[in-house]
C-alpha cells in the first residue's frame, strides 16, 4: 500500500473531521432558543433566566463560546452537561457499554442471519426459501422500527409475558454475578430480537444480489468444472469475491450503532446514548449533544478510513485507481 | 355516545373522589403507610401503559392521550382517577399589530371560538374549555372561568358596532375599508404536537369562519418561542403550566414583562391592568390580594389579550390492588396523600411502584430542573406550608403555624414572615431539625443567588432564628406572595450545607452515597439505579408518623 495514499486518506478524513467540529458548533448556535430561553415557567423571571444562561456560559461572546468548545472536543473534556451539570465524558462513558452490548449483538445477528439467508436464496434461486427470504426480507425493512418492537412488546411482553417490558434488569436486581449475567440478557432479548428481524432483510436482499452475481461469473463455471464440491464453490470462491463489499457495509454500519439506538433505547426504556442525543437534542444541552455528534462523526469518519484501507488491502484495484488519480 | 362515557366517567371519578374524602382530614393524618416507593423509568408512554396493563407498576400519572386513558380504564387492574389540572391552553395575539391591537376584535375573536365542539372533537371530552386566564381549579379563579361565551352572531355585532365591515364574501374589513390583514397562527409541527397542530386548524378554521383571514404555519417550538419573544408573530398557540396562586398573571400580562425573556408575549400595555397586578402582586395579607386577583380577571375578560381556550384534566391509572388511595377532585390518585395511606388489599405490605417517565438525570437540589427529578426531591424535601388537597388552600406542613405582617411604614414597610415549627421535628437522618436549619437554607440559597432559587429569595433581607422552633424571615418591600416563596424552598440541614463548597458540581450521590440527600420529607432515598430505577425508603423520622404514635396512644 502506497504511503502517500495513505496520508491522502487521512488529510481528507482530519478535513471533514474540521468542517464538523465547525458545523457542529454553528449550527447548535443558529438553531432558534437556547437552553434558557424555552423556560416558561413564571416563577423563573427574565432576571434568573439571565444568571442561568450565565451558568452555562451563554452569555459569553461567540467567538470566546467557540474557542472553548474547540478546546473542549480536542482535549476530549467536553464540559459540564446543562441538564445534569456532570461531566459529559462521564455520562457518555456511563451509557456506552449499553448501547455497544445491544447495537453490536443485534448487528452480528442480523448480518449473520442475513448474510446466511442471502446466501441461501442465491444458490437456490426460484425455489421457496429465495422467495420466503425475498419478502420477508421486504415486508420486515419496510415497517417503522417502533412499530414493529411495539408489536413484540404486547406479543412477547404483555400477552405471552415471556420478556420483559423495560429496563436492561429486574427490580430490584438478583443477587450473584450470573444470576445478574443472566437476567441482563434476559432483559435483551427482545430489543435485539426487534432489531435483528428489522436488520437481516437488508443483509439478505443484498448479499443475494453480489451472490447472484458472483455465482454467474466464469470463475465459479471454471471451480465447478474443476468438480470442487457445492459448499467449496460457494464459500470458498463465490462468497470471497463478495467479502470487500460485506466488509465495507459492516464497518459503515458501525457508526449507525449509536444512532440507530434512539427509538430502540426509548422504546424499551434502556439507558444509552441514543436516548442521551435525543434528550441533548430537545434540551438544547450544547455540551451533551456537541459531544455526541462530535464522538459519532469521529467514529463514522474512523470507519470510513478503515474501510478505505481494508478494501485496499482485500482488492488490490482500489489502491491502483487511488494511485492513478 | 362518546360524549356520554366522557361524561359519565368524569363524574364517577369525582363521585369517588368524593366518597373517598369524607373521612379524610388532611391535617391529622398519619404516614407514611406505604413502606417503600420503586419509581420505575419508563420512557416511552405506550410502554408505560403496556406495564400498567400488566401490573409491572402500580400508578401512572399524567396521561394525556385518550386512547390511552379509554384503554387503561378498561383493564381490571386499574382504577382511574381525574382531576382539574394547572394546565392552560390560549390563543395569544400580538397586541401591538392590527388588527389585535383592538380590544373589540380580541373580544370578537374569542366570542368566534367554538371551545366546546374543539375540546370534544380532538381531546374526547378529556379537557374542560376555560374562558379563564388562571386554571378553573385554583382557588383564586374566576367563577366565570368556565362560561361558554361561543357566539358568532354577537362577535359579528361586536365587530359592526366597533366600525368594522363585512365584504360580500363574509370577510372582515377594516373602519378605513381596507380588508383585515391576513394573518399566520403559529403552532407547534403536528408530528411533534400533533394534538396542538390539530387544535390549531380548529381555531383558524372558526376565526376564519367569523370573516377573519388566518391560515396556521406549523414550525419548531423552538423557533416559535424565539419569534414570539421578539413579537415577530400575529397569532400563536401555546401553552403551560400555573400555580395554584394568580401572582403568575404578572408574569404574564403587567407591561414590565414585555422585555426579551419575559413571559408578557401578547404584548399588552394597559395602565388599569398593570395597577391592578401592581395591587396583586405586591398585596400586604391574602384579603387584599383577593381583591387585586379579581380586579385583574375582570380587566383581563375586558381586555382580553389572549383567548384561553382549554385546561387538560390530570388523569392518572392506580392499581385496585391498592386500598386507602386518596383522589379529589383537585387532585389525582397520585399524590402523598395517598402515599400516606394506601396499604394493599391483600398480602404484605410491598413498594409502592411509580412510572417515571424519564431519567432524573441530576439530583442536585440546587440545579435539578426537571419535573422527574423533583418527582424524587419532592419526596425528600418538605416546605413549610404545605397544600390542603381538598382545597387547595394553604395549611400546616414542618410549620405549624406561621404570621404573614407587614412591619414599618412608608417606603420602609416591608413583609415580615414568622413561622413556627412542629416540636420535635427530625432530618432524615434523624439528627434534630431547628429554625437555625432553616436560616442557613435561606442564607445559602441568597448567597449563591442560585438561579432555580434566585426569584425566591432575592427579596430576602434577613432570617432569624429567634429560637430553635421559630424563625423569622425580613423581606424588602410589601407582598403576600412571599409567604409561598419562603415556606416552599428545599430547606436542608446547616451541617450539609456547611459541606458544600461547590453547589454547581456538588453530586449528592457521589459524596456520601444517598444518605447526602438530607431532609424532612416523607422518604429518603434508598438507591438511584441510573436508567433503571430510583428506590426510596420511608423517611422513619417524618413528623406525620408520630402523628399515629399520638392517636394510638
Amino acid at each position: 500500500m502506497k504511503r502517500s495514499w495513505l496520508l491522502r486518506r487521512v488529510l481528507a478524513s482530519l478535513l471533514v473531521l474540521i468542517c464538523v467540529l465547525v458545523l457542529n458548533f454553528a449550527l447548535f448556535r443558529v438553531m432558534p432558543g437556547d437552553a434558557v430561553s424555552t423556560i416558561i415557567d413564571p416563577n423563573f423571571s427574565p432576571e434568573a433566566k439571565e444568571r442561568l444562561r450565565a451558568l452555562y456560559g451563554l452569555d459569553r461572546p461567540m467567538l470566546e463560546q467557540f474557542f472553548i468548545y474547540l478546546k473542549q472536543m480536542l482535549t476530549f473534556r467536553f464540559g459540564l452537561s446543562f441538564l445534569s451539570r456532570r461531566p459529559v465524558w462521564d455520562e457518555l462513558l456511563s451509557r456506552l457499554p449499553g448501547t455497544i452490548t445491544l447495537m453490536s449483538l443485534s448487528m452480528a445477528a442480523s448480518a449473520a442471519l442475513g448474510i446466511w439467508l442471502g446466501v441461501k436464496s442465491a444458490v437456490r434461486r426460484g425455489s421457496w426459501i429465495e422467495k420466503l427470504v425475498l419478502r420477508a426480507g421486504a415486508v420486515m425493512s419496510s415497517f417503522p422500527g417502533f412499530f414493529v418492537q411495539l408489536v413484540l412488546l404486547m406479543l412477547l411482553a404483555r400477552d405471552f409475558p415471556i420478556f420483559p417490558l423495560r429496563g436492561s434488569v429486574s427490580v430490584p436486581p438478583p443477587a450473584g454475578g450470573w444470576a445478574l449475567l443472566a437476567d441482563r440478557l434476559w432483559h435483551l432479548s427482545l430489543p435485539v430480537l426487534s432489531l435483528t428481524l428489522m436488520g437481516f432483510g437488508g443483509w439478505a436482499l443484498y448479499v443475494r444480489n453480489l451472490m447472484v452475481r458472483a455465482l454467474g461469473e466464469d470463475f465459479v463455471l471454471m471451480a465447478r468444472a474443476r468438480g470442487l464440491s457445492p459448499r467449496s464453490v460457494v464459500y470458498g470462491h463465490a462468497f470471497r469475491t463478495i467479502l470487500p463489499p460485506i466488509v465495507t457495509i459492516l464497518l459503515m454500519s458501525v457508526p449507525g450503532l449509536v444512532s440507530g439506538a434512539v427509538i430502540t433505547e426509548t422504546v424499551f426504556s434502556l439507558r444509552g446514548v441514543g436516548a442521551f442525543l435525543l434528550e441533548a437534542l430537545s434540551g438544547h444541552d450544547y455540551p451533551a449533544a456537541g459531544a455526541s455528534f462530535y464522538l459519532l462523526a469521529l467514529i463514522t469518519v474512523s470507519c470510513n478510513l478503515l474501510a478505505d484501507v481494508v478494501y485496499g488491502l482485500v482488492d488490490p484495484r482500489v489502491r491502483i485507481e487511488g494511485v492513478n488519480r | 355516545m362518546k360524549k356520554l362515557l366522557c361524561a359519565a366517567l368524569l363524574a364517577l371519578c369525582c363521585s369517588a373522589a368524593q366518597a373517598a374524602g369524607i373521612d379524610f382530614d388532611p391535617e391529622t393524618v398519619s404516614g407514611p403507610s406505604v413502606e417503600k416507593i420503586c419509581m420505575v423509568i419508563v420512557a416511552n408512554a405506550d410502554s408505560q401503559v403496556l406495564a400498567a396493563e400488566k401490573g409491572e407498576i402500580d400508578v401512572l400519572s399524567d396521561i394525556a392521550r385518550p386512547s390511552d386513558i379509554n384503554r387503561l380504564s378498561a383493564s381490571p387492574r386499574l382504577d382511574m382517577s381525574l382531576a382539574r389540572g394547572f394546565h392552560a391552553f390560549f390563543l395569544l395575539m400580538n397586541n401591538q399589530t392590527p388588527p389585535w391591537n383592538d380590544p373589540a376584535v380580541r373580544r370578537a375573536a374569542a366570542m368566534s371560538t367554538d371551545r366546546n365542539s374543539m375540546v370534544r372533537n380532538i381531546y374526547q371530552g378529556y379537557c374542560e374549555p376555560i374562558n379563564s386566564w388562571l386554571p378553573p381549579v385554583s382557588p383564586w379563579a374566576s367563577a366565570e372561568g368556565t362560561r361558554n361565551i361561543f357566539d358568532r352572531a354577537a362577535a359579528r355585532e361586536l365587530l359592526l358596532s366597533a366600525g368594522y365591515r363585512f365584504n360580500y364574501a363574509g370577510r372582515l374589513l377594516m373602519p378605513d375599508g381596507s380588508p383585515v390583514p391576513a394573518v399566520k397562527l403559529l403552532a407547534p409541527l403536528a408530528r411533534v404536537a400533533p394534538t396542538t397542530a390539530e387544535m390549531a386548524e380548529q381555531i383558524a378554521a372558526s376565526l376564519n369562519a367569523s370573516g377573519f383571514d388566518v391560515e396556521v404555519e406549523p414550525m419548531d417550538f423552538s423557533a416559535m418561542i424565539a419569534r414570539l419573544d421578539r413579537k415577530d408573530y400575529s397569532l400563536a398557540v401555546l401553552a403551560w403550566s400555573m400555580g395554584r396562586n394568580p401572582d403568575s398573571l404578572y408574569s404574564f400580562y403587567h407591561s414590565s414583562m414585555d422585555v426579551p425573556g419575559g413571559y408578557n408575549m401578547t404584548g399588552i400595555h394597559d395602565a388599569s391592568l398593570d395597577a391592578a397586578l401592581e395591587r396583586l402582586r405586591y398585596a400586604p395579607d391574602k384579603e387584599s390580594a383577593e381583591k387585586a386577583s379579581a380586579e385583574a380577571q375582570r380587566l383581563l375578560a375586558e381586555l382580553v389579550p389572549s383567548v384561553p381556550i382549554y385546561s387538560r384534566f390530570s388523569v392518572a391509572a392506580f392499581s385496585n390492588q391498592w386500598k386507602n388511595v386518596i383522589s379529589t377532585e383537585k387532585i389525582t390518585a397520585d399524590n402523598m396523600w395517598t402515599l400516606m395511606r394506601a396499604v394493599p388489599r391483600e398480602g404484605p405490605m410491598r413498594p409502592l411502584t411509580i412510572a417515571l417517565a424519564e431519567e432524573p438525570r441530576s439530583l442536585n437540589p440546587f440545579t435539578a430542573s426537571s419535573a422527574y427529578s423533583w418527582q424524587v426531591l419532592g419526596q425528600v424535601y418538605e416546605g413549610l406550608i404545605g397544600t390542603s388537597p381538598l382545597t387547595l388552600e394553604d395549611m400546616p406542613g414542618l410549620a405549624e403555624s406561621w404570621k404573614v405582617a407587614v412591619e414599618g411604614a412608608g417606603k420602609d414597610a416591608h413583609t415580615a414572615l414568622t413561622f413556627r415549627l412542629r416540636p420535635g421535628l427530625k432530618w432524615n437522618d434523624g439528627s434534630p431539625l431547628t429554625a437555625n436549619d432553616l436560616k442557613a437554607t435561606i442564607d445559602f440559597l441568597k448567597k449563591n443567588q442560585i438561579p432555580r432559587f434566585y426569584d425566591a429569595v432575592k427579596n430576602v433581607a434577613s432570617a432569624e432564628a429567634l429560637d430553635e422552633r421559630e424563625l423569622k424571615v425580613t423581606m424588602t418591600g410589601v407582598s403576600y406572595w412571599y409567604l409561598d416563596n419562603v415556606a416552599g424552598l428545599p430547606y436542608m440541614p446547616e451541617r450539609v450545607l456547611k459541606g458544600i463548597s461547590d453547589w454547581q458540581n456538588w453530586d449528592p450521590l457521589g459524596s456520601g452515597g444517598p444518605s447526602a440527600l438530607v431532609g424532612a420529607g416523607p422518604f429518603a432515598l434508598e438507591e438511584y439505579r441510573p436508567g433503571e430505577y430510583v428506590m426510596m425508603t420511608r423517611n422513619p423520622h417524618y413528623w406525620r408518623l408520630s402523628l399515629k404514635e399520638a392517636k394510638a396512644r
